[in-house]
């Protein structure tokens, strides 16, 4: 949620990548990363919308971009790219460790053997 | 490769190219909008909205001289209260950029043509258009002359305007990431704000007010009508009407005017025509093309004899655009130091009061329609010289830089005649190819000068007698107003007030046609002294003035030539009715008077209609006459969107000025029409005009016959766009519809369309255009505010705009005073009396406290 203070939304991907890293299981990783995300902005959307009647805006959004009425679907279309954001970056934080985990036990290998 | 190693590749390639696709498509321009990321995604665009202002803060600002407390009452207005005045105009600053910050930002960079800067090539020609103007040069003159003037002590002024636009840029300053939704959608971020800029706003609205092409317009008719037709038509002056100023005397019975004995070339009237063409395929022209009236607004005063009080009570309502945000901005400012305390209507972008009150005097403006601006068409001599006064003489140049969006800085120079710029040089951006052969035309207007409108309304503020506002009044330069007075010593006055020019002896047309700039014609020898040369009124015997853009003075005044245009007259007519007859008037009538919709110019024509009907049908009218005159002899003048015989009148009255005047203007080609109240005056006492005849028809068509035509047409047209012979479903409200569109032009942030009462002659106007059934124009303009000042107690009076006193869209003042208030005719208390010690508890929404750092 922090990196909701910085006004690089891409940037979103970080957490998801790093939840994703340090699971073991890909469907763990992808969920950890949705799920962080997913959360993170919705309570940073509900306070907004308490705090600065933000759903007004969306409404507004929506007529321009579909129609009348149609504030909840923005709303949703943004919790559905954060989520996609955090799963993708759970993926790709996945498949960053099991890139990297037979070298990393190797390295632990050989720090274990030149301690012994 | 291990096969786990494979498959973590794989994978890998694959989550990543997925995530840049997505991110590829939220990161480009999507549907004429930003980038979606940066538009909706948590902590960009949207999400950086400012909610409402914070019930309590505290802010330390740098250069402040003591506190100062601002505080906003249950509509938002602010409240400002400040021991020294430079603080009083910081926090004026600051408010209107916290509420109007993108509003304030539009209006500048139309003037300084900025707008390509933002929107892209599109906007170029508007931007080279307003810089021919020379509106910013002038803007940028007065500035300086200002500051020498500031310099050697001559005015007080240009260090609290600074201090105003200090107050604008700490809130820019300390809000680039919180801005207005429009700056998200367009996709740029506001610049700071000069002194400069504020100038220019009151140019923008010197554009609106005195701006137009009547003359060209004029010019045209002449030629196509010839001098006595045109004289039937177009003579001034206006049949009916009750001067402003009631002591030079009444027209009364009137012919039209004596007759206009110069004759037009074609030539000049060929390049005039191809002008005019350009000009009207420019939007922002648009509203001085195709309307062609003057911008209109009501005030009236009533002295202690008049009013219920024992003191007067003066009313003032504005008609301008609606937009959303409105152009007025409410506030109160109080300083202790030199006793400021002054509430009322100002546009963001300027400090002080435009209109309104302090504790001894109020004023309030109408539009005046003096003539400030002539045209002039010159023979060129190559590209560099021009024809003045039978001699080749070379222009001078302005030159420009405009930015403009992905295309880099582009330089821009406009020729100068002696006169003014040379604007027909800027239509060929609008695709006219070059038609004008030799000949150029250029403008002259008081707009292209110093001037000193903010001193004047410096000096209106602290104004505590009749002398005192006098003395303002003379600096009263551009944008001419009929300024009504009223104070607590009983005294109501009114002056026409604006810098006219003087125009050389046996000036063709006396400034209602263009000039033969190359043989010297229009020569301006002068400007009217505002004090002893314009008309004025103090105290008169009737115990009332009243203002509706009407001629402002009688036969009597016979001085110098002052206006070319006025309105037709009916909301005069029926303030004075209203007036004239009542004594006791409280404030409580007043408001029943500034909402009033009953049309003075139905009870001019339905009347002499409903007598034709009967005389031409007897006893057994047609089924669908018999229905409709039904309506109309039930009728009560009340143009109430819930009635019916309101369209009927209306759509009439159309048909009626259609079959009167279009034939001849189309065999001659004229363009235009007259004015309602000349259609009003044939009907009356010309029956046997010529004009009611149809020249493309064999017979000849008696005015009666005319108007007959002209209500079998209504009740074709409104059975066709209401879908029904019945009368009774013919409801105004469903074809009179008032809208207040947002400044961008987004339907999702703008409001209405309402049905609506009123037309565009009642006191409560509300004009719209239902010529068209494919194309029904909304009403867009009328009241932009109301006040009502009670000089019996100051703290009763009462005031309203038709939008809400914030421009973010999500706040709840976005739109409050529109739906809670305007529509319903209420209005609001101005708490002119409170301090912050005594304000109303249950009335303050929020306190912000300004502290020395």
């Amino acid at each position: 949620m922090l990196l909701t203070l910085i006004p690089v939304w891409q940037l979103i991907v970080i957490p998801g990548i790093v939840a994703g890293f340090f699971n073991k299981r890909l469907r763990y990783a992808v969920l950890s990363g949705l799920t962080g995300v997913t959360i993170s902005w919705l309570i940073y959307m509900i306070s907004s919308l308490a705090l600065r009647n933000t759903y007004t805006i969306l409404e507004q959004i929506g007529e321009l971009m579909v129609g009348s009425g149609f504030g909840w679907l923005i709303f949703l279309l943004i919790l559905i790219i954060g989520l996609l954001m955090g799963a993708l970056g759970g993926g790709i934080g996945y498949s960053i460790s099991i890139l990297l985990t037979p070298y990393l036990e190797q390295r632990i290998r050989k720090t274990d053997n030149s301690t012994n | 490769m291990k096969s786990e190693n494979k498959r973590g590749l794989i994978d890998l390639s694959l989550f990543v190219v997925i995530t840049v696709l997505i991110l590829t498509i939220f990161s480009v321009p999507f549907l004429g909008l930003p980038s979606l990321g940066n538009l909706l995604m948590p902590g960009n665009g949207v999400w950086n909205v400012p909610g409402e202002v914070p019930s309590a803060e505290r802010l330390k600002i740098e250069g402040l001289r003591d506190e100062v407390s601002v505080i906003r009452d249950e509509w938002g207005v602010p409240h400002i209260y400040a021991n020294y005045e430079d603080d009083m105009f910081f926090a004026q600053g600051y408010c209107h950029a916290q509420d109007r910050l993108f509003q304030m930002d539009m209006l500048r960079r139309q003037v300084r043509g900025k707008l390509s800067e933002i929107l892209g090539k599109d906007l170029l020609s508007t931007d080279k258009f307003m810089l021919a103007t020379g509106m910013e040069t002038w803007a940028i003159n007065t500035v300086n002359i200002l500051q020498e003037m500031q310099s050697n002590g001559s005015i007080n002024l240009i260090p609290k305007i600074e201090r105003y636009v200090d107050g604008i840029n700490y809130y820019i300053d300390t809000h680039q990431n919180q801005l207005p939704l429009e700056y998200y959608l367009i996709g740029f971020k506001p610049t700071e704000w000069t002194t400069i800029d504020s100038m220019c706003i009151v140019q923008l609205m010197a554009m609106d007010l005195t701006w137009n092409y009547n003359d060209l317009y004029r010019y045209i008719n002449l030629e196509a009508l010839g001098p006595t037709y045109y004289n039937e038509t177009f003579g001034l002056p206006l049949p009916y009407q009750i001067p402003i100023c009631p002591n030079y005397g009444s027209f009364g019975e009137i012919p039209m005017g004596s007759g206009l004995k110069d004759s037009s070339k074609s030539e000049i009237t060929n390049a005039i025509s191809s002008f005019l063409h350009a000009i009207e395929k420019i939007d922002y022209q648009r509203q001085f093309t195709e309307e062609r009236e003057l911008q209109g607004s009501n005030n009236w005063v009533i002295d202690g004899a008049k009013s219920s009080t024992g003191y007067p009570i003066l009313c003032n309502d504005m008609h301008l655009s609606w937009t959303m945000p409105g152009i007025w901005y409410e506030q109160q400012l109080v300083a202790e130091d030199t006793g400021f305390n002054v509430y009322g209507f100002q546009i963001p972008g300027l400090p002080l009061i435009a209109v309104g009150h302090n504790q001894f005097v109020g004023w309030g403006f109408t539009n005046t329609g003096y003539d400030v601006l002539d045209w002039y068409y010159f023979n060129t001599d190559g590209d560099n010289k021009y024809i003045y006064n039978n001699t080749p003489t070379d222009f001078t140049y302005r030159t420009y830089k405009i930015n403009v969006k992905g295309q880099g800085t582009l330089d821009f120079t406009v020729r100068q005649t002696v006169q003014g710029p040379v604007m027909s040089d800027v239509i060929g951006d609008f695709g006219l190819s070059d038609t004008l052969g030799d000949i150029i035309i250029s403008s002259k207007w008081t707009a292209n000068n110093y001037f000193y409108t903010l001193l004047a309304a410096n000096g209106f503020c602290r104004a505590e007698n009749r002398a005192d506002f006098d003395n303002a009044s003379q600096y009263w330069t551009t944008l001419a107003q009929n300024i009504v007075y009223g104070d607590t010593d009983n005294n109501i006055a009114i002056r026409p007030t604006g810098k006219v020019p003087i125009r050389a002896l046996n000036s063709p047309g006396n400034g209602t046609l263009p000039f033969n700039g190359s043989s010297a014609e229009g020569e301006w020898i002068g400007y009217i002294d505002i004090l002893t040369g314009l008309p004025s009124t103090l105290n008169p015997s009737q115990h009332y003035l009243a203002s509706a853009n009407q001629v402002v003075a009688g036969p009597g005044y016979t001085k110098y030539h002052l206006q070319s245009e006025y309105a037709d007259g009916y909301r005069a007519r029926r303030i004075n009715e209203l007036l004239n007859e009542s004594t006791n008037i409280s404030v409580e009538d007043m408001k029943l008077i500034q909402t009033d919709i009953n049309s003075t110019a139905a009870r001019a024509f339905i009347p002499t209609l409903i007598d034709v009907i009967k005389y031409e049908y007897g006893t057994s009218p047609p089924p669908e006459i018999a229905d409709v005159l039904s309506e109309l002899e039930d009728w009560g003048y009340i143009m109430s969107k819930d009635l019916v015989a309101p369209t009927i009148y209306r759509k009439w009255r159309d048909y009626f000025m259609e079959f009167t005047f279009n034939d001849e203007f189309t065999k001659y080609n004229a363009t235009g029409a007259p004015q309602v109240v000349v259609l009003e005056k044939l009907m009356k006492e010309d029956e046997g005009s010529h004009w009611f005849d149809n020249v493309s028809t064999v017979g000849i068509e008696t005015r009666n016959e005319t108007m007959l035509l002209a209500l079998n047409a209504t009740i074709n047209w409104l059975t066709g766009f209401y879908h029904s012979g019945d009368p009774s479903s013919w409801k105004w409200g469903i074809i009179h519809k008032i809208y207040f569109p947002h400044l961008t032009g987004l339907a999702p942030l703008s409001k209405g369309p309402y049905p609506g009462n009123g037309e565009g002659f009642t006191i409560n106007p509300a004009g719209a255009n239902i010529r068209d059934a494919q194309h029904i124009r909304y009403a867009q303009h009328g009241a932009s505010e109301r006040m009502i000042l009670d000089f019996s107690n100051l703290n009763r009076s009462l005031s309203v705009i038709p939008s809400g006193e914030r421009g973010l869209s999500n706040s709840k003042h976005y739109s409050d005073q529109l739906e809670q208030l305007f529509l319903q005719g209420k209005y609001h208390f101005q708490y002119y009396s409170n301090t912050p010690v005594n304000f109303p508890t249950n009335s303050i929404e929020s306190t912000i406290y300004f502290l020395p750092r």
